[in-house]
């Protein structure tokens, strides 16, 4: 049923992102699955290498694109594609929305991004080492741990962590990434709950050169359903991991009105 | 010697009608560090002012003009741009603008009032363009001479 919702065409109304000060607008309706690259098996799974967002290419005009999709499929409903995401918070989360402001966004406060490291227009690279899979973000140097060597992930979430806790398997060419461990995101205008959990689809496709990225989320606390977003980047050599700490920051707070 | 600060109404580009009134609605759902919603970008304010310093810091960088107003008035403003990883690959560097030279800004300034804005393009005095969250296609980077 998922499979099917995914592949229908659906007229939705205009969804956007705002990101990066440009607004960028985002479908019209949603693309059917592509299919994979034409790829060996072992260089399928083969993920290594630096991949920038395609945002970085397609929004920003930072370089060729290369075979990069036009567009990424923003975050919506799984069930109701045509319903505005922010109407799909549960109370609890839309009362940690409203609050959000510029004095009040973690990341201005260099707090670590969480599962929305994948939104920003930076690097990671992926680092595969045997029964793991280790993505370096630049993002906030953030880093995650992707076992593949069969363990369980801890039950009842004994060390809630920003980044979670991460399990992953391969369904063919595609790595599925289950991940869980959440903690409540702090003040942001999407937040989720300890009890996010996350199912990431992970694959090459066009010319394998562009790594397509499918994220569900399902957090009954905080959304009323599952939703997912769709990420493309693109591998790029040319580009190197730069430094990202916050020593010396700007203390927003001295700019709060008095 | 301190420049005036000058504000303008929107700068010509082009109509989005339809599209920006509905992004206008839309939750940012990609951040980018975060929301630009709280800032005028589609009325962009121009500036002209004296650098005081250049602050290369993340998650993002900082220009902190002295800006004379219209009545005499001396303000200090913030102008945020990119992370310093964003800026280098456009172009910047550390040292791109110096305490002293006087420059002109245009951005979105802070809607609730205090002198912060955030950086969408601007010139130095010898006519140099640089760019912000103007990423149209000729806006390649710091210099696009480079």
């Amino acid at each position: 049923m998922t499979t099917l919702v995914r592949r229908l065409p659906l007229l939705v109304s205009i969804l956007a992102v705002q990101a990066f000060g440009q607004e960028q607008e985002v479908i019209g309706e949603l693309p059917p699955t592509e299919p994979s690259a034409k790829l060996s098996l072992a260089d399928a799974r083969d993920l290594t290498g630096t991949w920038m967002t395609s945002y970085w290419y397609n929004g920003l005009n930072m370089g060729p694109k290369g075979a990069l999709p036009e567009k990424e499929i923003p975050l919506h409903g799984v069930n109701d594609p045509r319903t505005p995401v922010m109407d799909l918070l549960t109370p609890w989360a839309k009362q940690i929305s409203d609050k959000s402001s510029i004095y009040t966004d973690p990341i201005l406060s260099c707090y670590s991004p969480g599962p929305q490291a994948y939104s920003a227009p930076y690097a990671f690279e992926i680092i595969p080492s045997p029964g793991r899979l280790t993505i370096l973000f630049e993002y906030f140097h953030e880093v995650r741990r992707i076992y593949m060597d069969g363990r369980k992930a801890p039950e009842g979430n004994p060390n809630p962590s920003s980044m979670g806790y991460s399990i992953g398997h391969w369904e063919g060419e595609t790595l599925v990434v289950e991940t869980n461990g959440f903690k409540d995101s702090p003040i942001v205008r999407m937040p989720h709950s300890e009890e996010l959990r996350e199912t990431e689809r992970i694959r090459r496709i066009r010319d394998g050169n562009v790594l397509e990225i499918e994220v569900t989320k399902v957090d009954s606390k905080a959304y009323t359903q599952p939703l997912r977003q769709t990420y493309y980047f693109r591998k790029d050599l040319s580009l190197e991991i730069i430094e990202h700490n916050c020593d010396g920051m700007l203390d927003y707070t001295t700019h709060r009105p008095k | 010697m301190i420049a005036k600060l000058l504000r303008s109404g929107p700068l010509p580009s082009k109509p989005r009608t339809i599209f920006v009134l509905l992004l206008a609605a839309c939750p940012p759902l990609a951040l980018a560090h975060h929301s630009t919603s709280m800032f005028e970008m589609a009325k962009p304010t121009t500036i002209e002012g004296i650098v005081k310093n250049f602050e290369w810091v993340n998650p993002h960088v900082y220009l902190h003009l002295d800006v004379q107003t219209a009545e005499g008035k001396l303000e200090e403003w913030t102008v945020e741009i990119h992370s310093p990883a964003i800026m280098l690959r456009r172009g910047y560097s550390k040292d791109y603008f110096k305490p002293g030279e006087k420059i002109t800004v245009v951005g979105g300034a802070i809607k609730d009032g205090t002198h912060m804005m955030r950086l969408l393009r601007g010139n130095k005095a010898d006519g140099t363009k640089f760019y912000g969250d103007d990423f149209s296609p000729s806006a390649t980077g710091a210099n696009p001479a480079q």
